[in-house]
Order: structure tokens, then C-alpha cells, then sequence
């Protein structure tokens, strides 16, 4: 379980969360949209520890994770998956070395590292793709070669930070498929954060809004077109047919 | 005041830097790999433009060293004083420069890179620790790769000196190398080459600093590479100041 407490955060003086809380259960997948600027992003920077805050904490399981020395830090993110907005591909290794890398770090041996690879490249339909480097690839493979990377150390948490972002229509909806696909198959607890109000119906059991440094809305994807908040409507405009 | 805050935050980062290495070192049995390719990298990759450099500047410290001493000195002498000059000064000061130019600014761009599109955040998420990974197999593989190179370059000055010492002043191959082996002193190299250890520490540190520090998209990089650049110059031409008054003072 995740718990955000209180959470205050500035950077030059410019405040970006102010007294944010939140609570994520096991198993479940929650949606953080909030405008560019919102801190979406610094929020999830503080549940994996990249960043501290100036008041507040973050508990995942039982661990205060701004309390945290290195080594222990270190052991709490590998029950992580993280999927960056750009991928973030070490784009001098193949594929397959990019996969394999964090657990050969941890001294898997190869023939599991080969098929836990092989395992994690055929979740996101990318079998074949092994030897290719990330540049000749193209962004939506480049994005599921991300997904695959964060789930071959086989997490209890996974964090998608806009992962539709830059992708035309049907590439962004191959990688919904495969958000909701792996949350039927695997039942992580995932933290989806986006400004993408159609990624985040599909995938998210609820929808949390962030704005001005804190929750404004948090709700189940179900309740969400009966909620009356004008920031939430103006989200949910953006999916809505225009007619004349 | 804001200099002194400048400088007073550069002694912080550079002691922080130094001491997560030094802490990388309890698992350097994950790093042979990763040092063998960097010495790859630093050293073969380098190597064509440090021997064009060191055979011209031979060639050049051959003719300017006739220029100066040709009308009290006899030439007899000349090997003595080039090899004295490329072994103490020009073959360090020069191998560090060009590398500086070369592997300083490509370390710096290359991690200032990673900085920017995340790549170093993703390492610290799959904890794997950046300055293990990144930044000390590139400082050890430089401390090593850029005395060899200096060695190298050394003899091939040596060749370019003594074939225009042959072709524009008439000194033959047997006196020339006669001459080098008259004067020559063991402080000579060793000195050289420790000045050159110093340097290949100083270039790749300097190079994954400002890279692994690097912020601001594809300008942050630029500035970065640039600053490292500059500071690796500055850093071997003062260095080389004190470890020459220690060594040769």
C-alpha cells in the first residue's frame, strides 16, 4: 500500500504540492491527471524517492520512504516498475540488453535473465525485437519496450508517468490495451499519472485531480461523469464530441 | 560573494562526487566489463589523433630546438633535449589536452544526455547505483588508458623528432637516439607518466561531473561539455605547474 501524507514540495521558492495526500490500496490502479504544471509528476518523483519533501512523507508498505538510507531505498525500488514519458532507453544497448541490465545487476543468472527477457518482450507483443537498438525502433515500441523493461524485475508496483503522451491515437490505444491488460493478468498496484482523460477512463479503477498542489477530486472511473466539479468537467470536455 | 558561493558549492559537489565513488568501489567485481570497454573507448578511439599530434609536435620540437641551440649547442645534443621535453612536458601536457578536447567533451555530452532524457533516473529506479555505473569505470578506465596513450605518443614524437632532426638538420638516427640515451634520467619518465595518471583522473572526473550534472535540455548538455572542456584544460595546465615543481623542482 501506498500513503502520501501531507506532502509539500517548492522548487525556488515556487510551490508545486501543498499539503497533497493520498492513499493507494493493493491491487489497484489510480489515474493522477492534473493540467501541465501540476505536479503530477513531482508526486510520483516522491513515492520512488527521486525527490524529498520539504514537509510531508510517502509510506509504501511499512517503509517511510524520505527516511530511507540509500541501501535501503535501493532494496524498497526494486518492488518498482517505472515507465518514463520518453521511455528512457539506454540507447547504446540493444533490446535485450536494456531488459536485462537490472537483473544482471543483481546477479540473475543468464538462463533466467533469457527467459524472463523473452517472458517480459512477449507481454508488450514485441518477441523478435530483441537485438534491435532503441533508435530503430519507433516511439510506441520504444514506450512497450519501457513497459517491458519495468516489469522484468517483476514489481508490486508499477508507475506509468504519461505514457500515451506524444503517441498518435491507435499507438496511445495499444498502450492502454496493454496497461489494462497487464493489470487483469498481473494485478499490480499501478499509478498512472496523465493528462490524458481517455487513458485514464480506460485503464483507472479511480481518478484522482490534482490541482494547485493538491487533491481536488478523488473519485471511482465510474462516478466520474456524475461528479459536478468544473475542473473535472473541463477534462471530460476534452473527450466529448464536439457538435455545433 | 557570489564567487565565493560558486566555489565554496564546486569543493561540495566534487567531494560528493568522490566519495559515492569511492563507496562504488565495494562492488567493483561488477566493473571489469564495464572498464575494459571504457579503456576501448578512451584509449583505442583516441589513439590515430594522439599519434598525429605527437608526431607533429616531435617534428616541431626537433626544428624549434635546433633553431634555439644550433649556435652554442652542438647538435650532437639535440636527442638529449627533445626527448627531455617530449618525456617531462609535451608528452603528458599535450596526450591530456587532446584527450580533454576529445574524451572529456564526449563523457560530458554523453552523461549530460542521459541526464536529460532520464536515463539516470531510470538507473536509480532499477537500483543500480549511477556513479557506480556511469562515472567510475570511466574515471579508472581513463586514469589507466590516458598514460598508456601517453607512452605511446611519447615514442612516436621521439620517431617524427628524429626523422626531421635526419631530413632538415642532418642529425643521424644513431646520434640522435645516442643523444636521447645520454642525458636520460628514470625521473624523466616516470615523472611524465605520473603527471599523465593525474591528468586521466582529472579529464574523466571533471567530463562525468559536469555531465552527471547537466540540466536543461539540449543547451544544459552543451554547457556542460563546454565547462568540461574548459576545466579539464585549466585543470592538466595547473596541475602540471605543481606536479612539476614536486617532481622536477
Amino acid at each position: 500500500m501506498i500513503r502520501i501524507e501531507n506532502l509539500y514540495k517548492a522548487f525556488e521558492g515556487k510551490p508545486v504540492l501543498q499539503g497533497l495526500s493520498l492513499e493507494i490500496a493493493d491491487g489497484e490502479t489510480v489515474a493522477v491527471l492534473g493540467k501541465s504544471g501540476s505536479g503530477k509528476t513531482v508526486l510520483l518523483k516522491h513515492i520512488v524517492g527521486l525527490l524529498k519533501p520539504d514537509r510531508g512523507t510517502v509510506w509504501v508498505d511499512r517503509y517511510e520512504v524520505p527516511r530511507l538510507k540509500r541501501r535501503a531505498l535501493y532494496e524498497l525500488r526494486r518492488r518498482f516498475g517505472f515507465v518514463f514519458q520518453a521511455a528512457a532507453l539506454f540507447d547504446s544497448l540493444t533490446v535485450y540488453e536494456n531488459l536485462a541490465l537490472p537483473l544482471r545487476d543483481r546477479g540473475v543468472p543468464e538462463p533466467e535473465i533469457r527467459r524472463r527477457v523473452q517472458e517480459a518482450l512477449r507481454r508488450v507483443g514485441l518477441e523478435g525485437s530483441e537485438n534491435l537498438y532503441p533508435s530503430e525502433i519507433s516511439g510506441g515500441m520504444q514506450k512497450r519496450v519501457g513497459v517491458a523493461r519495468a516489469l522484468v524485475t517483476e514489481p508490486r508496483y508499477l508507475f506509468y508517468d504519461e505514457p500515451t503522451t506524444g503517441l498518435d491515437p491507435v499507438t496511445a490505444d495499444r498502450i492502454n490495451d496493454l496497461m489494462i491488460r497487464l493489470k487483469q493478468e498481473l494485478g499490480i498496484t499501478a499509478v498512472l499519472v496523465t493528462h490524458d482523460m481517455r487513458s485514464a477512463l480506460r485503464v483507472a479503477d479511480r481518478l484522482v485531480l490534482l490541482s494547485q498542489g493538491r487533491i481536488r477530486v478523488s473519485v471511482p472511473v465510474t462516478e466520474v461523469f456524475s461528479t459536478p466539479d468544473p475542473e473535472l468537467q473541463d477534462f471530460l470536455e476534452s473527450i466529448r464530441p464536439k457538435t455545433e | 560573494m557570489q564567487g565565493l558561493l560558486n566555489f565554496l558549492y564546486h569543493v561540495g559537489a566534487f567531494s560528493r562526487l568522490l566519495f559515492y565513488m569511492l563507496r562504488g568501489l565495494r562492488e567493483i567485481r561488477k566493473l571489469p566489463g564495464l572498464i575494459v570497454q571504457s579503456i576501448a573507448h578512451i584509449g583505442l578511439g583516441s589513439l590515430p589523433l594522439v599519434a598525429v599530434a605527437s608526431v607533429f609536435t616531435g617534428m616541431v620540437a626537433s626544428v624549434q630546438t635546433a633553431y634555439q641551440v644550433r649556435d652554442y649547442v652542438p647538435l650532437d645534443f639535440l636527442g638529449a633535449g627533445v626527448a627531455k621535453a617530449i618525456m617531462v612536458e609535451l608528452g603528458p601536457v599535450l596526450t591530456a589536452l587532446v584527450v580533454a578536447g576529445r574524451v572529456g567533451a564526449g563523457i560530458a555530452a554523453e552523461l549530460g544526455t542521459m541526464r536529460v532524457t532520464e536515463q539516470i533516473d531510470a538507473l536509480e529506479l532499477m537500483a543500480i547505483d549511477p556513479v557506480r555505473f556511469l562515472v567510475l569505470p570511466r574515471v579508472i578506465a581513463g586514469t589507466i588508458a590516458i598514460p598508456l596513450l601517453t607512452v605511446i605518443a611519447e615514442v612516436v614524437a621521439l620517431i617524427g623528432s628524429a626523422v626531421i632532426s635526419y631530413l632538415v638538420v642532418q642529425v643521424s638516427f644513431a646520434t640522435f637516439f645516442h643523444g636521447v640515451q645520454l642525458f636520460f634520467l628514470p625521473k624523466d619518465l616516470w615523472g611524465g607518466l605520473l603527471k599523465s595518471v593525474v591528468f586521466g583522473f582529472l579529464i574523466t572526473f571533471l567530463g562525468c561531473f559536469y555531465g552527471f550534472h547537466a540540466e536543461g535540455g539540449a543547451v544544459g548538455v552543451g554547457r556542460a561539455t563546454t565547462r568540461a572542456v574548459v576545466a579539464s584544460a585549466l585543470a592538466v595546465l595547473m596541475f602540471d605547474y605543481i606536479l612539476g615543481s614536486l617532481i622536477y623542482g
